[in-house]
């Protein structure tokens, strides 16, 4: 996956169905949440733009919250999704999905899509 | 300002104070910001608490300073309030505005007393006088009824406020006491005596009802706030503990010259 830094636009329309599919496979804390977005190819999310978010998908009630020591340094908050917000992950991952199928048939109907593949 | 007063005194948890302990990794200039804009939206101490360890927790693990990894304290803060809900907790109040203006006021009518007093006559009220009062009674005003807002622009200018306030407040009562000496009337010790000890009931009675119970301390997640009778008590009684101070100061001046 490219390293290169996407519009900003595009981050925030999909940071949501994306910190969700993280959290599907298990509770995490910010930062490593932030690694695991950098590593699949998003590139860097600030603090200042992923905790808003956890906070509103915690009002929302998709992910609860608990505090767990850490080992020799601070604690971390670990966000978990609640059976409400693992439907609301799967649900959203789908209905992704199928906006890039359908953005992409508009987009792959340009004129370079006429070379035979 | 109560709050401030709280802050200020070593070792004591208070309103605007951090501990220090829940935060140490975030820039204490960042951090104060943080804690000042959380108070004023009225964000209780626990949930600061709360969103401090947050940013200390990623900023430890990122490497990063607060401000590279989440921008401006106040924009943050404001996320904060909006999904805790903000106003729960202690906000500047007019209770707040209240108790410090009527302290202060008892605070100059015990020492303007005790001076007629120790002269020997009654106290000569001058037109300077009146005016002063009533420049005050307009700051007072003003401060009523934007309390927030100026408490905001005293911590977003925090270089020029406290250079220029002071010497533009001290110069225009200075002026006005100087320039406007006739005498208006005379009033005995006694009634401004008890004129003082009552500003002062009122403003010990304001700082207690403005003080939540457990004066709402930041606490960090899963810790119990420390006994908070001390800072209520403490921060009721602040400005009588001055004006006795003052009025000491006072006589002994008097005594020497």
């Amino acid at each position: 996956m490219n390293d290169n830094e996407w519009p900003s636009e595009w981050l925030r329309g999909v940071l949501g169905v994306c910190v969700l599919r993280v959290l599907l496979d298990g509770p995490s804390y910010g930062y490593a949440i932030t690694q695991r977005l950098a590593d699949a190819g998003l590139g860097t999310v600030k603090g200042g733009t992923l905790y808003p978010l956890l906070g509103r998908l915690e009002e929302a009630g998709h992910v609860e919250v608990e505090w767990r020591p850490g080992e020799g340094g601070p604690g971390r908050k670990y966000f978990a999704l609640t059976d409400q917000g693992r439907r609301e992950a799967a649900d959203q991952a789908a209905r992704w999905a199928s906006f890039t199928t359908t953005t992409r048939a508009l987009l792959d109907g340009a004129p370079s899509a006429r070379r035979s593949r | 300002m109560n709050d401030i007063q709280h802050g200020t005194r070593p070792g004591r948890g208070g309103l605007l104070k951090d501990p220090g302990q829940i935060a140490p990794h975030v820039e204490k200039g960042w951090r104060d910001d943080f804690i000042i804009e959380l108070r004023l939206l009225g964000v209780s101490g626990d949930r600061i608490g709360d969103a401090l360890a947050t940013v200390d927790s990623h900023v430890a693990e990122s490497g990063e300073g607060a401000g590279e990894a989440f921008g401006d304290p106040v924009p943050n803060a404001r996320e904060v309030a909006a999904s805790t809900g903000a106003g729960q907790a202690w906000s500047i109040t007019r209770w707040t505005v209240l108790g410090n203006v009527a302290g202060l006021l008892g605070m100059l009518a015990a020492v303007r007393a005790l001076t007629g007093w120790l002269e020997g006559g009654p106290l000569e009220v001058t037109v300077g006088d009146g005016v002063g009062l009533l420049l005050l009674l307009v700051l007072v005003g003003v401060l009523l009824r934007w309390p927030a807002r100026l408490v905001r622009v005293v911590v977003e200018h925090r270089v020029a406020v406290p250079l220029l306030a002071p010497v533009v407040l001290v110069g225009a009562f200075v002026g006005v006491f100087l320039l406007l000496r006739e005498t208006w009337f005379e009033v005995g010790v006694l009634p401004v005596a008890l004129a003082a000890v009552a500003l002062l009931a009122v403003s010990v009675v304001a700082a207690w009802v403005d003080t939540p119970p457990d004066g709402d301390q930041i606490v960090a997640p899963g810790q119990g706030p420390r006994p908070g009778a001390a800072v209520r008590v403490g921060g009721a009684l602040i400005l009588p503990v001055l004006t006795l101070l003052l009025l000491g100061l006072t006589w002994a001046v008097h005594l020497l010259g």
